[in-house]
């Protein structure tokens, strides 16, 4: 039963709903395929530190899931290649630390949501 | 006039420390951009571990982390005056 986290950008000429139903179609072949999702993340229109497909805004997803079927990575990535409305997409693998980590952050632990050290460290 | 290497004064050398060992932190987060902002310079590229002061272990984890977050656009591959 390993952990996976997938980030992925939308292509921002799709409108509002077009994207949720994108993001939706992921989940749902997840689920079908008895895959465990435990958190979606939709940032929503976001900036990009570099232009892709000459677009330089995107619509950032995040699915974080757990499944014990290892073939299920590969057929969610074709699903990405297919899609050509997803500009760009990762998976990774998560260890211990960062489930704990993504469980931390999920419940706010971090005063901003992103913020990674749990304690103020001396910057 | 002969060069002489000044003496390093030594209370103004502070020793480094790796802030991962000090504060129990075990899992550097790629989508978190403004943290890895630390590690990277104004062109946007990896800081040596000479001057981040980061143990080995820990500054692989940086890197692995920056070159995935420039994998997914959250940080640049290269930038001018950035920061």
């Amino acid at each position: 039963m390993k952990n996976y986290e997938t980030v992925f950008i939308l292509n921002p000429v799709l409108s509002e709903d077009q994207a949720k139903d994108t993001v939706e179609k992921f989940v749902k072949l997840l689920t079908k395929a008895k895959a465990n999702v435990i958190n979606v993340e939709k940032w929503g229109l976001k900036k990009m530190a570099y232009p892709i497909q000459n677009k330089s805004t995107g619509f950032y997803n995040l699915i974080e899931f757990a499944t014990a079927e290892n073939t299920l990575i590969n057929t969610l990535e074709t699903e990405y290649r297919r899609d050509e409305s997803v500009m760009r997409f990762m998976t990774i693998v998560l260890d211990k630390h960062s489930i704990v980590y993504n469980e931390r952050r999920r419940k706010g632990e971090f005063n901003r949501t992103k913020k990674q050290a749990p304690r103020k460290e001396a910057a | 006039m002969t060069l002489v290497n000044e003496s390093v004064k030594r209370a103004e050398v502070k020793p480094k420390y790796c802030r991962f060992k000090k504060n129990g932190i075990k899992y550097i987060d790629y989508k978190d951009a403004d943290f890895l902002l630390k590690f990277i310079n104004e062109q946007g590229k990896i800081l040596p571990r000479r001057l981040t002061g980061n143990s080995w272990k820990y500054q692989n984890k940086i890197s692995q982390a920056v070159k995935r977050a420039r994998h997914v656009a959250i940080l640049p591959y290269l930038a001018d005056q950035m920061k």
